[in-house]
């Protein structure tokens, strides 16, 4: 099963040969999109919200109060979200608009490395390059560069000074501004679900049923889970929880969509 | 352009072409409201005039003019992108980026000789990439504290509504329903845009469609304002003539 999955190369589409991005280690710029998910760990995702979902209609029973076309719909964009998140999350850098020619372009980046023993390129402060894979490869095969991946050089100097200098991008607390988003972004969907639900209890009782076990599931998961603090021991873990939270919320949108359709195909 | 770096010939008009699909559920609206708006010259609509400061054709025309906003605001976007260049000059010029002032362009396929003889296919300039960040991120957030704003009004005219339920109730307007249902579900949408403000360019694109989803949510709470106002003008008549009454 698992070599099914790794033999999946998501980087493998429209004919491009790959590069590899280099940067230098005084460069502090954010990298948290350029970790990239292991095959394993996103389709389970699909399954969780999947097994939650059925957890919530039959579990529960709330497909007897629900309306169906809502349920449905709400169940279809949550999965189309997640869907776009995963492809977005893992392809993230690829679309870039070229300064020379004025144009959008695609490249097709397979990984972004610190470059600890710079001789043989300039890098500054700033400027990263993007070179030709198979000379990155064949300079590390003859050790003329010493590189380590973005994802391991965060690690370590998370370790050592949570996760870097002054003015880092990637210190834990430019994640927790994340997760300071998400939370906003959660509360404000409770707030205008239960605005719906308000107005549905005016008209009838049975619409303000058929809207409530889902505007409460979303705001479990958008306010309650999104809440949840930890500390995390290095800073994969970091992204981890970061992408897991955004995984919820979308869940939790899935529900909140459900909810605020319902009165449109009410009978 | 190279084996490395593919070219998008015409991505800036797509970009921004798939940015107007929220006007699909402006249309939807549009005739759901078209349903309820009762001809100014009917009986129903003759009464109605009644209660209005204004004759109800001119009501039909601000409803019309509101609901054109996001139209013109959606529209409006795809012709700079796609007549005006990067020098302002009015062409058709859909290829070349036409993206916010202030976004910089970070890559650049423009190298030393030296460079590409070592294998190097483009500069990336970092510096650049985290201001464009912080750009996206800004917008993001100014995005998702607008949405709820709009929405915390409405709740506020709802909380209002229920207080004084015996002296005009609202809630039976199926006009004023469906605009608060559809500016509800419009504060949901909203809300998902912090999960998507971290993704570079395609970020740009989801903050860019969302602010068309943001400018509809807006109309609707303007055309709840207009339709309360046409009840206001009902309740200050009623209360006259009870004080006359008096």
């Amino acid at each position: 099963m698992t070599s099914l999955f790794s033999s999946y190369n998501p980087y493998n589409y429209n004919n491009i040969e790959p590069t590899v991005m280099l940067i230098s280690p005084k460069n502090k710029s954010p990298s948290s999109f350029w970790i990239i998910e292991s095959v394993e760990s996103r389709a389970l995702t699909f399954f969780i919200y999947i097994g939650f979902w059925i957890f919530i209609l039959y579990g529960l029973e709330t497909y007897k109060l629900g309306q169906s076309i809502s349920v449905k719909l709400g169940f279809s964009v949550g999965f189309l979200l997640l869907l776009l998140y995963d492809f977005l999350y893992n392809y993230a850098t690829q679309l870039t608009i070229d300064a020379q020619e004025q144009k959008f372009t695609e490249m097709n980046t397979t990984s972004t490395n610190i470059v600890l023993d710079d001789k043989v390129f300039k890098l500054n402060k700033t400027r990263g390059l993007v070179i030709k894979k198979s000379i990155f490869d064949k300079l590390k095969k003859e050790k003329k560069l010493n590189t380590i991946t973005v994802q391991q050089y965060r690690d370590n100097l998370y370790i050592k000074s949570l996760g870097g200098i002054d003015g880092d991008e990637e210190t834990p607390l430019a994640a927790y501004a994340l997760s300071g988003r998400l939370m906003l972004g959660g509360s404000y969907l409770f707030f205008t679900v239960m605005t719906a639900c308000i107005i549905a209890s005016h008209h009838n009782k049975k619409l303000l049923a058929s809207m409530l076990p889902f505007a409460t599931t979303s705001g479990v998961l958008s306010v309650a889970f999104i809440s949840l603090w930890w500390m995390d021991r290095d800073y994969t873990s970091l992204t981890t929880t970061e992408k897991m939270k955004v995984k919820i919320f979308i869940a939790a949108f899935s529900f909140a969509f459900t909810a605020v359709t319902t009165p449109f195909f009410f009978v | 352009m190279s084996k490395y770096i593919k070219t998008l010939n015409y991505a800036d008009f797509v970009f921004n072409l798939t940015m107007l699909l929220p006007l699909l559920l402006w249309l939807w609206f549009g005739s759901q409201l078209l349903k309820y708006i009762v001809p100014s010259s009917s009986k129903v609509g003759i009464r109605i005039s009644k209660t209005l400061s204004f004759p109800l054709f001119y009501l039909h025309m601000l409803v019309f003019f509101l609901w054109l906003i996001p139209v013109y605001i959606s529209l409006r976007g795809l012709y700079y992108a796609t007549f005006i260049d990067n020098k302002g000059s009015v062409t058709f010029d859909p290829a070349s980026p036409s993206l916010p002032p202030g976004f910089g362009y970070c890559m650049t396929t423009k190298i030393k000789k030296e460079d590409a003889e070592k294998g190097v296919v483009a500069y990336f300039d970092y510096k650049c990439e985290k201001q464009n960040e912080k750009l996206i991120l800004g917008e993001s957030t100014a995005l998702l504290n607008r949405f709820y704003y709009v929405n915390y009004g409405i709740f506020l005219i709802i909380l209002l509504v229920y207080n004084a339920l015996n002296k005009f109730n609202i809630f039976n307007n199926k006009f004023i329903m469906l605009n608060i249902d559809f500016a509800l579900f419009l504060g949901v949408l909203g809300c998902i845009i912090s999960a998507f403000d971290q993704f570079y360019y395609r970020s740009l694109w989801f903050t860019s469609t969302w602010a068309h989803l943001l400018s509809m949510n807006c109309v609707c709470l303007m055309l709840i304002g207009l339709a309360i106002m046409s009840y206001s003008r009902r309740y200050h008549l009623e209360k006259w003539s009870m004080n006359l009454s008096k």
